[in-house]
């Protein structure tokens, strides 16, 4: 469906600057140029809702507006179905103006225009469409009407855009949108301006609509959550690149590195060397013990790998080691805070401090010695 | 090649399909050829042709000024320095020119910024008066103010010195002095600093004070240590400010001072103009430009600093005020003298003149003799019907003109990726530091010689072509922010609903805008209605405005009929300053 080849977009001078500003690099010796978006590649398919996250200058919003048409990338390619989009640097030259593009798009603020009504604000993409293609006053009335209704706006038609609740300008932004029933539709962090309440139930909203219309979308976020919940697949970017593209419980489960593993979540990282295989079980040899990891993928012998784990993927106990589990670790306590549904302790093992989270009925206190025991299938391996 | 693109990264328009470079266009045909094709691009020309335009404002003025000044018989020669500083009384002009400027802007300043700290930090009554006589410099015009004040206070007649002459058998007030011009000014020019001073006020976190009371700082320590720190910048901006206001002005120094050869350096322009030395008023502009151009600088560069004091210029609080307890009716008494004193005295004296048959002491008697002959004369004076058609056609004319240019320059600046658009906005500011006067004098001599093929002087074009230039950088200052405060989502959403460039301005930018173009609109009119600096130097017969009608009837000293001018002037002028806050009042307070 929508397809991305290779596409880079380099930012220089002023832009560069702003660029940087905004990803908090302060280092003011860094060169003049820097590449927002750097060889990213991806596709979407018909129907997915597919999700970049990243930190803020990860060149998420970048992409997106590269797809758009508001950026000009530098090389590379966007096809949306048969429609080529963009193309530099792969034997022919187009860039597609915005306004041909025929996408919908809905902003950040959701940018409804504030001196139009409802009604004329779903309309406006169907009547600024060329002359020779432009539906009747009538089909555009009914066409409007249509959607409206599908958004559960019908009654808002003749009220000032302005005059709407936090969710009905997330479905009007929707409705003006899917008017012209674009192929693809892009969602630059829709939910990001709203009070933690509300954003919650708007994002159910978000995905019901999405799932029951089958419309292909591709949503930017900086929020791990909100790309969690919502997405078919999602596409963890850092720095212009992209870090791991998977279904969420993958990217949750099975971060590929360190930089997916932390930001989708706080884990605990050891480091070990791997000394062997026993069946299923990777086995790794760390500063506080062995730990044994389920894996599919072969690891050499010797190798030096971080092995990652949740907070909430470590049970806690008090007592010693019973000696029949696999990954069975003693420590002390060194302190703990209640988070009202969880207690978080922190607790040290040999070197090593490790965060874990227990239901809120358990609640250990400080120094006292405590067992950990963690699922090998908890464990994800990375390379070190 | 598609037209009308919105690209909003700027790197030139875009392209489908473009056929493979020639080799023999050279490494840059391609961009060159890019580059020549966007120029046939409807949005491109427009944009072009506003650079061409304001750029053709802002410097023609100051490149014939300095052409006609410094070239003489072809050569370069301070000859017309030599003749402009070489009459006697050279020294005593710069010296009164500094008198006046400082005098006045020290009276401004000590009553401007008392009545803004006592109406916004105390509970004095009337403070609604005190916000009313703010917006006197708008409605009553520095031209009829200080017509106004002499007929108050001229050495014989004057209605303030027959009191006097009553009371302590002698006149009080020679208005004909530098010390009534500096009164005259500094009065009229107060609310500017009231209104500054009032913003710093409003602005400042009261928490600050309280923290120093709560340290155990009296009140006099906290005004001492804390308050007047905080607002230090604010103070030497409000003071340069009316400095270069006062240099800058005409009117007062022309009407007060003129008749008893006390010169500063705008009247000394004026009196070189009418001996037809153009080469020396040239001179003498080009020193006033340059004197204006430093305070003009050096309040960019404050205001720069200002954004130090965060607690001055960021979001307004509610400050606590102070109660003035025993002091409040002697404090309330003083506002309201203050109001009657530079707006109500002031228009009573024209209303009550405007009604005599002849000019006369003030006596009950002469009320006695009213009638309505003055206005009845006005109304079959054809120069005044002629007159007031040409004001009302030039000063709603130039206010659309400005608003049209600096609402497209605007978007250039704000929104345009163009190279060197810098360089625009630096370009609609530039006839900020040109006082009227020198516009006048600059104007004259671009179209004594006429770069255009069109004949523009002596006609009413020329008066078009200088409120224009003169009010772009007002106009600019409503146009931009009216464009900043517009979300760029808004146009690039409907650029994805598929808009063109047009159908965004048409549909989105242009009715977003509209209220601020319409606020930057009023407030041209309100200043160009009123305009009389440059007018005077570039009208002919039968072009006149109102205020050069008020300026020849004064010469003339029919001063009934300059009353009964006025008193209309002043009455339209309060009934479109109130359509203006009825709009929603951003409207700002004359800076002319």
């Amino acid at each position: 469906m929508l397809v991305i080849e290779n596409l880079v977009k380099v930012f220089e001078g002023e832009k560069a600057r702003r660029f940087r500003q905004k990803s908090g690099d302060e280092k003011p010796s860094s060169a003049k140029e820097i590449r927002a978006v750097d060889d990213v590649s991806f596709e979407v398919k018909e129907g997915e809702m597919f999700t970049l996250l990243g930190p803020s200058g990860c060149g998420k919003t970048t992409t997106l507006r590269s797809i758009a048409g508001l950026e000009r990338p530098d090389s590379g390619e966007i096809r949306v179905g048969e429609r080529v989009l963009f193309s530099m640097g792969k034997g022919r030259k187009i860039h597609m103006p915005t306004n041909q593009r025929q996408l919908g798009m809905v902003f950040q603020s959701y940018a409804i225009w504030p001196h139009m009504k409802v009604f004329h604000n779903v309309a406006f993409p169907l009547q600024v469409m060329p002359r020779n293609t432009r539906s009747s006053k009538e089909v555009i009335r009914e066409k409007v009407m249509g959607i409206l209704e599908t958004m559960e706006l019908t009654e808002m038609a003749t009220r000032q855009a302005t005059k709407l609740s936090g969710g009905q300008q997330q479905r009007l932004a929707l409705a003006r949108a899917l008017v012209i029933e674009p192929q693809l539709i892009l969602l630059d962090e829709p939910l990001s301006n709203l009070d933690a309440k509300l954003r919650e139930s708007l994002r159910f909203e978000l995905k019901r609509f999405q799932r029951e219309l089958g419309i292909t979308s591709v949503y930017v976020t900086h929020d791990q959550i909100e790309a969690l919940a919502l997405s078919s697949r999602i596409a963890v970017m850092r720095d212009g690149k992209i870090m791991q593209i998977g279904r969420p419980r993958e990217i949750y489960e099975k971060p590929a590195n360190q930089f997916v593993a932390e930001f989708i979540g706080t884990s605990n990282f050891v480091e070990g060397i791997v000394s062997g295989r026993e069946g299923e079980l990777l086995v790794v040899d760390t500063a506080a013990g062995r730990l044994r990891a389920t894996i599919e993928a072969t690891v050499p012998v010797g190798a030096s790998v971080i092995l990652a784990v949740r907070p909430e993927g470590i049970a806690l106990s008090t007592g010693t080691p019973t000696g029949t589990e696999p990954n069975e670790w003693s420590g002390q306590v060194i302190t703990r805070s209640f988070l009202g549904d969880s207690v978080v302790h922190i607790i040290r093992v040999g070197e090593q401090e490790l965060r874990v989270r227990a239901p809120s009925t358990l609640s250990i206190p400080e120094k006292t010695a405590v067992t950990l025991r963690i699922d090998p299938a908890n464990l994800s391996v990375i390379p070190g | 090649m598609t037209v009308d693109a919105y690209d909003s990264d700027g790197s030139g328009g875009a392209f489908i399909e473009e056929p493979p470079r020639r080799a023999d266009r050279g490494p840059d045909g391609g961009r060159i050829w890019r580059w020549f094709t966007s120029l046939l691009d409807a949005k491109a020309l427009t944009l072009i042709l506003i650079v061409i335009v304001v750029g053709y404002l802002a410097i023609t003025p100051l490149a014939y000024l300095l052409y006609g000044t410094f070239i003489d018989d072809g050569g370069f020669s301070l000859d017309s320095f030599r003749r402009a500083y070489e009459f006697s009384g050279i020294w005593a002009m710069v010296f009164n020119s500094l008198i006046y400027a400082v005098g006045s802007a020290l009276l401004a300043f000590v009553i401007g910024t008392s009545l803004a700290y006592v109406a916004i930090r105390t509970n004095v009554r009337f403070k609604s008066l005190l916000v009313a006589t703010a917006l006197v410099p708008l409605i009553i015009p520095g031209l009829l103010y200080a017509i106004a004040w002499i007929m108050l206070s001229s050495e014989r007649i004057g209605f303030i010195n027959q009191i006097s002459t009553v009371i302590i058998d002698r006149p009080i007030f020679n208005i004909y002095s530098l010390g009534g011009m500096i009164w005259v000014e500094g009065t009229h020019i107060a609310p500017l600093v009231f209104l500054f001073m009032a913003a710093a006020f409003r602005n400042m976190d009261p928490s600050l004070e309280e923290s120093a009371l709560v340290c155990g700082a009296s009140r006099w320590t906290m005004l001492r240590r804390v308050t007047i720190p905080l607002v230090r910048p604010a103070f030497t901006g409000a003071i340069l400010l009316v400095a270069v206001k006062a240099i800058e002005g005409f009117e007062i120094p022309a009407l007060i001072g003129l008749p008893t050869r006390i010169y500063v350096f705008t009247s000394r322009i004026y009196f070189e103009v009418q001996n037809f030395d153009f080469g020396a008023a040239g001179a003498l502009s080009v020193n006033l430009m340059l004197i204006s151009i430093i305070g003009v600088f050096g309040l960019a560069k404050l205001r720069g600093n200002a954004r130090d004091y965060a607690t001055v210029t960021g979001k307004g609080f509610r400050p606590q005020t102070i109660d003035l307890g025993r002091a409040k009716g002697p404090i309330a008494a003083v506002v309201l003298f203050w109001f009657i004193l530079t707006a109500v005295l002031p228009f009573l004296v024209m209303v009550y003149t405007s009604f005599l048959p002849y000019y006369q002491k003030f006596s009950f008697a002469a009320f006695g003799k009213f009638s309505w002959a003055n206005y009845a004369d006005l109304f079959d004076n054809r120069i005044f019907l002629q007159s007031v058609k040409n004001s009302l056609i030039l000063s709603f004319g130039s206010a659309t003109v400005i608003m049209v240019i600096v609402g497209i320059a605007a978007w250039l600046v704000v929104r345009g990726r163009m190279r060197g658009r810098g360089i625009v906005d630096q370009l609609t500011f530039l006839p900020m530091v040109v006082p009227g006067l020198v516009m006048g004098v600059a104007l004259s001599f671009v179209y004594l010689r006429n770069p255009l093929p069109w004949q523009i002087y002596g006609t009413i074009w020329i008066l078009m072509i200088a409120y224009s230039t003169r009010f772009m950088p007002y106009g600019m200052r409503y146009a931009v922010p009216s464009l900043t405060q517009i979300s760029p989502e808004l146009e690039e959403s409907a650029h994805v609903a598929g808009a063109t460039w047009w159908q965004i301005n048409r549909r989105i930018l242009i009715p977003l805008m509209i209220p601020g173009l319409l606020a930057g609109w009023i407030y041209i009119v309100i200043t160009s209605i009123r305009e009389l600096s440059s007018s005077l130097l570039l009208y002919s017969p039968s072009n006149e405005v109102l205020a050069i009608l008020i300026w020849i009837y004064n010469d003339k000293g029919e001063l009934t009929t300059v009353s009964a001018i006025g008193v209309l002037l002043v009455l339209t002028l309060i009934v479109i300053v109130t359509i203006a806050y009825k709009l929603g009042g951003r409207i700002g307070l004359q800076t002319d």
